[in-house]
């Protein structure tokens, strides 16, 4: 696969987990390398993007072992780019199901 | 272990250029998400493949996120070399009478850009970037030093197969170790055709040398799934070729040879691994790997040109070229393949291999006046 192509689905999931709760960074990239083929070495860079675009914002949270942690929240721009991929997203897929479909008539 | 990779990731995020807050905030970060690491009972090795090791987080981040840049150093010496080669080249001219080689000097240039371009380039493109330097260097002191300039330009192949090992490495690490004989196949193309050529210019066995071109579809076969089919694929070449030489040792027939290839012609087309199909320019291609085969293998058998036309496989990439890309660009994609004709043409009939090397400088003087920036 296109590694541009995997890159914004990546960031697409990136936006969708943290969408549905707040997360740390270690969790994010667990979740997703355990989801899909995920190279998680890129997925820190784009979270710290995504937030400095605004679409998420950081908070701390004291743990009980050691250091606070650092939790990515989604913001309303978040939440609205969130929409607009899932749009992309269902617009791309039904796209490609229907040149499947027409190839196996 | 995890002291050591933070402070590893320290010692290269202060060659990048950003502020103090972000440089410790990403630190602070890695620091985090590997004490989460441990927490989780991952060991040092299992956290490192996930976090990328020091030097692959530096050139994600660089790539993805652009508040930080890496630094972009010789900018200075790019741009004082030109002056630097002139003052050079009147010393040794006006002072020593060494008007050549002095020129030479001059090569320090593109070199010096090479060089300090592939300082600059994340760590895992370092050594294709340097591979042009290094084959230059080694092409030249070879050159003149044991006036060895054929064979020795095969060692520009360096600079695809460095290219295509990276291209390896990458897909493994994301892709795990399935399909790579794409990849493989690629690297295959330039080693048989340096054990090609060096067989042929160093024991004059063009023939049946050129077998050894057979591990490129070999190669191209173990992208087959079905392993049955692929074992019936090989086996069909090995033959074929077991038969070539035959005929061609036994009863001196090389010609009558040949026709063992219908073997695995016929099986490729049965197992649908050969299509023939007329499209979008691939008729091009394909009519010019006939003629070229035809070519080769017509002159080889009558006239024994094995040792100079084998160039005429060159024309198959050539014409891809000429019908698939556009534009300047079109040129610039010739000119290795040009270069090279050039280069051995002049060797080979006239023994001008001295002077012929200078045709690879085409090469960077097409790109320059090609690159729109």
């Amino acid at each position: 696969m296109n590694s541009q192509f995997k890159k914004g689905i990546i960031e697409m999931c990136v936006i969708a987990v943290v969408s549905k709760k707040d997360m740390y960074g270690f969790e994010v990239i667990d979740k997703l390398a355990k989801a899909i083929d995920v190279n998680e070495n890129t997925v820190y860079p784009i979270l710290r993007r995504l937030t400095d675009q605004g679409y998420f914002e950081t908070y701390t949270e004291s743990t009980s072992q050691g250091a606070p942690r650092k939790y990515f929240r989604i913001t309303d721009s978040g939440k609205e780019k969130m929409v607009e991929y899932k749009q992309e997203w269902t617009k791309f897929l039904s796209g490609v199901y229907q040149i499947m479909e027409e190839r196996t008539e | 272990m995890k002291q050591e990779y933070l402070e590893k990731l320290k010692k290269i995020l202060d060659g990048l250029d950003m502020s103090k807050s972000e440089r410790e905030d990403i630190l602070s970060d890695y620091a985090s998400m590997y004490e989460d690491g441990l927490e989780k009972g991952m060991d040092d090795q299992s956290i490192i493949e996930m976090l990328g090791t020091p030097e692959a987080v530096v050139d994600a981040l660089s790539e993805e996120y652009h508040p930080i840049q890496k630094k972009h150093y010789g900018g200075k010496l790019i741009a004082l070399m030109p002056f630097i080669s002139v003052i050079a080249f009147f010393i040794l001219g006006f002072g020593f009478e060494k008007w050549h080689p002095g020129w030479l000097v001059f090569l320090s240039i593109p070199v010096t850009a090479i060089v300090v371009d592939a300082f600059n380039k994340p760590y895992k493109h370092f050594l294709t970037a340097l591979s042009p330097f290094i084959a230059t260097v080694i092409f030249l002191a070879i050159g003149f030093g044991l006036n060895k300039w054929h064979p020795t330009w095969l060692i520009f192949f360096i600079v695809p197969i460095i290219a295509i090992i990276n291209g390896i490495r990458e897909s493994v690490k994301i892709h795990g170790k399935k399909n790579i004989w794409g990849e493989l196949t690629g690297l295959v193309v330039f080693l048989a055709l340096t054990v090609f050529i060096l067989i042929g210019t160093y024991f004059t066995l063009w023939n049946p040398g050129w077998l050894v071109l057979l591990l490129i579809p070999i190669a191209g076969m173990m992208n087959e799934p079905n392993i049955k089919k692929r074992i019936v694929l090989i086996a069909s070449i090995l033959v074929a070729a077991g038969f070539y030489l035959f005929v061609g040792y036994q009863l001196h027939n090389w010609l009558f040879g040949l026709l063992g290839f219908l073997l695995p012609l016929g099986v490729g087309i049965l197992t649908n691994n050969i299509q023939i199909s007329f499209g979008k320019g691939g008729l091009a291609v394909k009519l010019t790997v006939l003629l070229a085969l035809l070519v080769y293998f017509g002159c080889g058998l009558l006239w024994s040109t094995w040792g100079y036309l084998w160039m005429v496989f060159l024309s198959v990439p050539m014409v891809a070229i000429i019908t698939e890309k556009k534009g300047k660009n079109k040129l610039v994609a010739l000119s290795p393949f040009i270069a090279v004709i050039i280069f051995f043409s002049l060797g080979f009939f006239f023994d001008l291999w001295t002077v012929s090397w200078l045709a690879f400088l085409m090469i960077p003087i097409l790109g320059i006046l090609s690159d729109r920036h």
